[in-house]
């Protein structure tokens, strides 16, 4: 019954944070305009999902996938508001389209690197000594590895694709979480109210589960938002080298693997695949930042 | 001092292991059969075994791992499977270019990144903060190789003030290295501002800072002697990595200017599917971050005399008591 | 009437932040005759430290802002001069010694370098080596061998850092010093050696000071003069004996109340009720009425002027403004 009260103690006090949180958060202008523009984002990506499986990706394979070389290059006009590609492909319709891969991917890649990271993370903060140590080290190893570098190892490794493009992405961010959460559980650890679990007989998995994950989460979202545009970043670098997402598949990285050269011939294949990546990134830092001035006020300059 | 720095050598020893293992093991479980490349599809079995044998492919990881290890001791990367080439020569005729480009980019990070995130903290709350902020996140946000189009697009093809691609020789150099380092240098440029910003208004909510207004020294004289003095070490250290990581990540800059550099030849050589090179290449790469890592440690004690007094102390027996408290 | 080094003349300082406007220092009258030392006490959040860093203009904007009065020292308004020529008096006439050693040091230079650079920006025509010189006899008579000198502030205790910051504030010989709070971050025994050592100090050269404190007992034996400041007034005003005797305000009375005294049997002390007021949100009229045993009508609306009740000592009461009755007040509380 204590350990009930505790727990919904630990409730209450991550609502109010919360609730404080979003208030604060509401007042920053730009961080709402991304979040808008984000919400949109995704909601395009998940319809262009939905829209695929009802037609069996007809309209896909047709507007998207589909070359029409007599239209090559064509400019942005009102037919096409972003102009065609070098394969006569419409570009808003490939970007729209490519957001799959390019967010919900990384967001993929994330969430795997924040699970797995979080686990390793809050092991070896709340056990400590040895467990620690050898955690530790083998996280500074990856640590030890310059990111981009690890990434294309690994993709060199297991050749492209979008399974071995989203391990790739992923690694790379698993000490970075398992560092945040290690930091976190190994401040509060010593905390009255961990000690009041552990008095009442909580187990190691409960405490580690109902009492220090909801207390790291504020550090963790801002990290998640900033590691997503990270991921988007490197996805898109992947794929321009050509060892990432291949074309015809429209990820934006790789829609300007071919524009480098067709540089004279049209701007606006260069321009808007760039655009929206750029974009993109910027509304996620702008919402991590604005998360962790709202999360955490005092940090705020 | 120096015992705190060949300590830290000491230090660096199983780190590499550890990376060397890392970068060998992702690498050799890689998918292909290098003797087919090397023999041609029509080569006979016999001949296939044999190249085989000649390799070491038939030995576990382990015993291939050390075998690898013993030769890179004694400066044998081996051989490419395409082109029957040494790999240390190459890559050490690769490198310098690396060099040369991510020290232009590094330089125009900071040359740009430093000045206007002083600017900027100093002018807080102006539009003057406004504008450079806005600046510095596009710029974190900003894809470099989008960005190397851009300036190829603008500079060499519209203007024509600056080759597009190719790496000049003597006074052709400058010129061609201009677009590369500023792609590189662009982001960089960013991260550093941001830092420089926020640890030198971290610095002016100081104490000291009035202490030393309360002197009557001049205000520039503060914005450098105690401000900028005490805001360096998390720009050290963010320049430290930011350099690392041009040196270990230039490969996308490099590919889009057809830089001649270590990262580029990589990514061609992964395209070959040759092994040999991309993992000497790689190991290259990741033993020269952690030497610019350490380098960086080693710079903060000539910043904050306090961190030089714990190396001191670290020299010492505690040395590995502190690792371990960690 | 004795020369004052320095009249504060209805100072108002004010924070403007998001969350509204902190109004600090509330017209605020102060002047600190020359040569002597006036202790300022207030509880903490009183404006006392706002005040200090008014007198040096050391109020950043943004957030804070002097709005209103004047600061005269040897009647030169301070608030009319350019940054540049208050560069000058900072530190050479005018300095101050701050709360907290262990934070108003810079970690990155030395401790020689600390005090000499105050020295070179003051003095013209010096060399760096006059200027080590001078730094150095300066960290003897603190008392701080100066063979230290190139050491850094980590390598040095909280006394020997406040003597360092001692030494920073007396490098120049200033005509006023103003000392925030000097010894409230050191222990105990450390406190006694830092105020012996600022009041040797002081009777050496003639230094006028300003002693901020929330200590009474630090207040009697280091100055004649104290103020007590309460929400960004000063309520009262006189000399020590006179306040210490004869205390007026409320609030006073109430903080002679609230220390033990050894000379005295009391069963227990009396704490003031409740808090201080939120600066950003100050109520209405008296600002101390709502934790005033006395508080009546019109305290709650109208703000009491500052009357003189003696030579010299005056409070900021209606108790004392005639528009109260005292007698009553007296007859409703006992």
């Amino acid at each position: 019954m204590e350990e009930k009260s505790l727990q919904s103690n630990a409730a209450v006090k991550s609502r109010s944070l919360f609730a404080d949180a979003w208030r604060r958060f509401k007042k920053n202008k730009m961080a709402v305009v991304s979040l808008i523009f984000l919400l949109l984002l995704t909601l395009v990506g998940i319809s262009t999902l939905i829209i695929d499986a009802v037609t069996d990706e007809r309209i896909y394979n047709t507007l998207v996938i589909n070359q029409d070389l007599t239209q090559r290059f064509v400019p942005p006009n009102s037919e096409h508001i972003l102009g065609l590609d070098e394969f006569g492909r419409d570009i808003l319709l490939r970007i729209i389209w490519g957001t799959r891969y390019s967010l919900f991917m990384s967001v993929a890649a994330i969430m795997a690197a924040g699970f797995i990271g979080t686990m390793i993370g809050a092991a070896a903060g709340y056990y400590g000594g040895k467990v620690d140590n050898v955690i530790m080290r083998c996280m500074d190893i990856i640590l030890s590895l310059p990111y981009m570098l690890l990434a294309i190892a690994i993709v060199a490794a297991l050749g492209p694709g979008l399974v071995n493009v989203l391990i790739s992405i992923a690694i790379g961010y698993v000490p970075e979480f398992a560092r945040i959460t290690r930091a976190s559980v190994m401040t509060i650890r010593e905390r009255e109210f961990i000690e009041a679990a552990r008095a009442v007989g909580a187990s190691d998995k409960k405490i580690i589960f109902s009492q220090m994950l909801p207390n790291i989460t504020a550090p963790l979202i801002v990290e998640v938002t900033m590691a997503i545009a990270g991921a988007i970043l490197s996805i898109a670098g992947l794929s321009f080298l050509g060892l990432g997402i291949q074309p015809p598949l429209p990820e934006w990285g790789a829609m300007l693997t071919n524009a480098r050269g067709y540089i004279r011939d049209a701007w606006h294949i260069t321009v808007f695949p760039g655009l929206i990546i750029l974009i993109t990134i910027l509304a996620l830092n702008i919402i991590g930042d604005g998360l962790r001035d709202a999360l955490d006020p005092k940090l705020k300059d | 001092m120096h015992k705190y720095i060949i300590k830290r050598l000491l230090m660096m020893i199983p780190v590499l292991i550890g990376v060397t293992f890392l970068v060998f093991f992702i690498l050799a479980i890689s998918p292909g059969d290098p003797t087919r490349m090397i023999l041609g599809q029509q080569a006979s079995q016999e001949s296939i075994e044999a190249m085989r044998e000649e390799l070491g492919l038939n030995d576990n990881l382990f015993v291939r791992y050390f075998d690898y290890i013993v030769g890179a001791l004694h400066g044998d990367l081996g051989t490419s499977w395409k082109t029957q080439l040494e790999v240390l020569p190459q890559i050490l005729g690769y490198f310098p270019n690396t060099v040369i480009l991510s020290t232009s980019g590094i330089t125009v990070a900071i040359c740009i990144g430093v000045p206007i995130g002083i600017l900027s903290a100093k002018k807080q709350y102006t539009w003057i903060d406004n504008v450079t902020r806005v600046l510095g996140l596009v710029g974190v946000a900003m894809p470099s190789f989008w960005l190397g189009l851009l300036l190829v697009m603008l500079f060499s093809l519209h203007l024509g003030w600056f080759p597009p691609s190719g790496m000049g020789q003597g006074i052709e150099l400058l010129p061609s290295l201009v677009l590369p380092a500023l792609t590189l240098g662009t982001s960089c440029a960013a991260s550093i501002m941001r830092m420089t910003r926020s640890s030198m208004l971290e610095a002016m909510r100081q104490d000291y800072i009035d202490t030393a207004r309360s002197k009557g020294l001049k205000e520039r004289y503060i914005t450098r002697y105690h401000m900028f003095k005490n805001a360096l070490i998390p720009i050290v250290t963010v320049t430290g990595l930011q350099f690392g990581m041009l040196l270990g990540g230039s490969a996308l800059t490099e590919t889009i200017f057809s830089w001649p550099g270590l990262g580029r030849f990589m990514i061609e050589s992964i395209k070959a599917k040759d092994m040999p090179m991309v993992l000497g290449s790689a190991l290259f790469l990741a033993i020269m971050y952690s030497v610019v890592n350490l380098l960086v440690d080693i710079l903060y004690a000539y910043v904050d005399p306090r961190i030089k007094a714990q190396y001191r102390s670290m020299g010492g027996k505690k040395r590995g008591r502190k690792i371990f408290a960690k | 009437m004795e020369k004052n080094i320095l009249e504060v003349k209805d100072l108002v300082v004010r924070y403007e932040t998001e969350d509204g406007i902190v109004r600090a220092v509330n017209s605020v009258n102060l002047s600190i005759g020359q040569g002597a030392a006036v202790g300022l006490v207030g509880e903490t959040g009183a404006g006392k430290t706002t005040l200090a860093k008014s007198i040096l203009r050391l109020i950043q904007w943004p957030p804070g802002r002097i709005a209103e009065g004047e600061i005269l020292y040897n009647g030169l308004d301070l608030l009319s001069l350019s940054e540049e020529e208050m560069c000058k008096i900072r530190g050479n006439d005018i300095s101050m010694i701050f709360q907290d050693p262990m934070t108003a040091l810079n970690p990155v230079l030395t401790v020689g370098k600390q005090i000499s650079e105050v020295i070179s920006a003051h003095e013209q025509n010096i060399t760096q080596e006059e200027a080590d010189e001078k730094m150095r006899q300066i960290l003897a008579t603190v008392g701080i061998d100066p063979k230290r000198a190139e050491e850094y502030p980590h390598q040095f205790s909280g006394g020997m850092k406040q003597r360092v910051v001692i030494a920073i504030a007396l490098a120049c010989n200033p005509n006023l010093l103003i000392a925030d709070e000097p010894t409230t971050a050191l222990d105990v025994t450390i406190q006694a050696q830092v105020l012996d050592l600022i009041r040797q100090l002081r009777d050496q050269l003639g230094t006028s000071m300003l002693l901020i404190t929330h200590d009474l007992g630090v207040v009697a034996q280091n100055c004649e003069y104290v103020a007590i400041m309460y929400a960004g007034e000063i309520i009262e005003y006189g000399k020590i004996h006179d306040v210490f005797k004869n205390s007026l305000h409320p609030y006073t009375v109430g903080l002679f109340e609230s220390i033990p005294k050894l000379n005295e049997e009391v069963d227990r002390l009396h704490p003031i009720d409740g808090l201080m007021p939120d600066p950003a949100n100050l109520p209405k009229g008296c600002k101390f009425h709502p934790r005033c045993r006395y508080a009546e009508a019109i305290c709650r609306e109208e703000e009491p002027e500052m009357v003189e009740i003696e030579e010299g000592h005056t409070v900021c009461c209606h108790r004392y403004t005639g528009k109260c009755g005292l007698a009553e007040g007296d007859k409703a509380n006992g």
